[in-house]
């Protein structure tokens, strides 16, 4: 049972005024693969590295299973990283590369040997063990950089970017492989990425970090569906969710001279701001002109196919805003022509301006 | 050259190649400069006598210097010094590069102020404290002050080196259960090798050109070192045409092996080692 708790868990580097981890509480459960997501400087790689204990922790602390280990030492922490940038001994063999750890821990030669082995198997590297890191290609020294993970059969991987470092195909192809791998071992997982294409993918939940903050913890799914605050939402999705700024009142929000419906009041809900409303592109429907809806001015149109995103402004009180439609593949839309769009009160996300949190159900 | 050629690229390719051409006879002239004095030395030692010279100087005891032991005790002192500084100055270099410690940069620039102290300064000194270790007429009397004026230098070229290494191979070897000890020898050590052999090459060099640690800290002619032989061996020779071919021999056979053993050791002073194990 190895369970990774972060109680309070917080990070101040040496001479910042703010932490770059700020009071975190996450628990990943046994056998889960947990993502982080987030911009740049959000704190998710230092969570990781925390819990990799290459940082330490300022305050709170971390437990692997009941075990705190917030001040010991990165080798007894019975875990095993993958860095971005592979971090493989470039004068040792993939072999070598493989058993150092276990070499550490006097794991008699030929266990090593076959350990190396079984995992060189698992991951196709046989035929390279000989090999130094310079003479694989970049998703072979990827592979090697999980098999050094796997061969210490540890309680808790850390996977700091892994992909980033590969071409696309490369890394949609990997992305599963380390899914399959990971369900396959059942080794709890946290792993950090800043494309939330791969924590949608990949995680068994997801949590979202902003500025040193857990922004959302969730399923995929839920975290697409009810966002918790207008991050997450702008955050998870791609093309992104349009953020419109308005005024509730009744049964509708006003956004500028155009009115769109969400259903129920929450006008008296939300601060003096107002309220910023969410509609992911797909949620928009094309209506007739004269059938009210928000005209939108076309900018641009992107065919993928399958369907089409249509890229348009939308003027609101003299102010062009941008405004992302996804469109079934058979309209045929062009650059310069009006749209006339207007959603479904149930697809419509609602969040207080103010303080960004959600207020719809 | 006119327009139209100087946009074509074959008319870029033939300037090229005349700028190669002035390149090298710039390049040959000033290796010929360079190469004066040694070409004059070789040319007087092989007048009134030939190679004959080369034979007496090496088989006659001059003012009690034997030249073939003089250019042995040149070695050992020169290996010893490389050796020393090789060792100590990677050990403080991967300590100021990779471990966190108080007083690290301070420490650090204490021993880089040690650059600018001239070994000359420190003659009176270093006389007294070999003096009282014991160790006049001995080969370490004369490497350990050569490698204390070097390490200096050492640490600031394997400081470098280390600090040069990607972050993440040692927090890999850190998570994998590897202490400093480990980290240095099976990590950063290999991924060192041609600073380290620049720096070995340097130290033989440096130490093969000392005359005043020598001259000072040596007086058995039996100890006596190439670089000191050079000034206690002049009295033995006459103003005569022959004597002074035989001088000039003497100094070839002091020189030339020297100079050998740099440029094959300049070999190592490669690069590219340290490619391939992780990606930036």
């Amino acid at each position: 049972m190895t369970e990774v708790r972060f109680e309070s868990a917080q990070r101040i580097y040496p001479g910042a005024d703010e932490p770059a981890v700020r009071g975190l509480d996450l628990t990943v459960e046994d056998g889960e693969f947990m993502v982080l997501v987030g911009p740049s400087g959000c704190g998710k790689s230092t969570t990781l590295r925390m819990l990799a204990g290459l940082e330490p922790v300022t305050d709170g602390r971390i437990l692997i299973g009941d075990r705190d280990v917030t001040s010991v030492a990165p080798k007894d922490r019975d875990i095993a990283m993958v860095f971005q940038n592979y971090a493989l001994y470039p004068h040792m063999t993939v072999a070598d590369n493989m058993a150092f750890a276990l070499k550490m821990a006097k794991v008699p030669a030929k266990q090593r040997r076959a350990r190396v082995e079984e995992a060189a198997r698992m991951l196709g590297l046989t035929d390279y063990l000989q090999r130094k890191p310079r003479a694989l290609s970049g998703g072979q020294r990827q592979r090697v950089a999980m098999g050094r993970a796997i061969v210490r059969q540890p309680q808790v991987f850390c996977m700091d970017e892994p992909l980033s470092n590969l071409d696309a195909k490369m890394r949609v192809q990997t992305r599963t492989d380390i899914a399959n791998l990971q369900a396959e071992l059942g080794i709890t997982t946290v792993y950090v990425t800043h494309d939330q294409v791969e924590a949608m993918t990949m995680g068994d939940r997801v949590a979202v970090m902003d500025q040193g903050e857990l922004q959302q913890v969730d399923r995929p799914l839920r975290l697409y569906d009810k966002p918790a605050n207008v991050f997450v939402a702008g955050f998870i999705g791609s093309p992104q969710m349009n953020l419109l700024r308005g005024n509730g009142a009744g049964g509708v929000v006003k956004v500028g001279q155009h009115t769109l419906p969400v259903g129920t009041d929450v006008a008296d809900q939300a601060g003096e701001e107002g309220v910023t409303i969410g509609v992911r592109p797909e949620a928009w429907r094309l209506v007739s002109p004269d059938a009210g809806g928000m005209p939108i001015e076309v900018t641009l149109v992107e065919e993928l196919g399958s369907d089409s995103f249509v890229y348009g402004t939308v003027d609101v009180g003299g102010v062009a805003v941008r405004i992302i439609v996804r469109i079934p593949a058979g309209e045929r839309v062009h650059k310069g022509e009006v749209l006339h769009v207007t959603t479904d009160p149930s697809r419509v996300h609602i969040f207080d301006t103010a303080s960004g949190d959600r207020l719809s159900a | 050259m006119s327009e139209s050629t100087s946009e074509n690229p074959l008319g870029i390719l033939r300037r090229r190649r005349r700028d190669m051409v002035l390149m090298y006879v710039f390049l040959i002239a000033v290796a010929l400069w360079w190469l004066f004095p040694l070409i004059t030395m070789l040319r007087q030692s092989l007048e009134y006598g030939g190679v004959s010279n080369f034979w007496w100087v090496l088989t006659h005891s001059l003012n009690g210097v034997h030249l073939p032991r003089a250019l042995l005790n040149s070695l050992v002192i020169a290996f010893i010094d490389a050796v020393l500084v090789c060792a100590v100055g990677s050990l403080a270099g991967y300590a100021f590069s990779r471990i966190r410690f108080p007083g690290r940069e301070i420490t650090y620039t204490f021993a880089l102020v040690f650059l600018a102290v001239p070994g000359t300064a420190m003659l009176v000194p270093i006389y007294y404290i070999t003096g009282r270790l014991g160790l006049f007429n001995n080969y370490l009397g004369v490497a350990l002050p050569e490698a204390a004026l070097t390490l200096p230098f050492a640490i600031l070229l394997m400081r470098n080196a280390f600090d040069g290494l990607s972050d993440s191979l040692f927090e890999a070897a850190s998570i994998d259960g590897a202490g400093h000890f480990r980290k240095y020898f099976s990590v950063a050590l290999p991924l060192v090798v041609p600073t380290m052999m620049n720096l070995g090459v340097l130290c033989l060099m440096w130490s093969m050109h000392n005359f005043i640690f020598p001259s000072m800290l040596v007086t058995n002619p039996d100890m006596t070192t190439a670089a000191q032989a050079v000034q206690s061996i002049r009295g033995v020779f006459a103003p005569t045409p022959q004597q002074t071919a035989r001088f000039f021999a003497a100094l070839s056979v002091l020189t030339i092996p020297i100079l050998v053993l740099v440029v094959i050791s300049l070999r190592w002073m490669r690069h590219g080692i340290a490619v391939g194990g992780s990606k930036e």
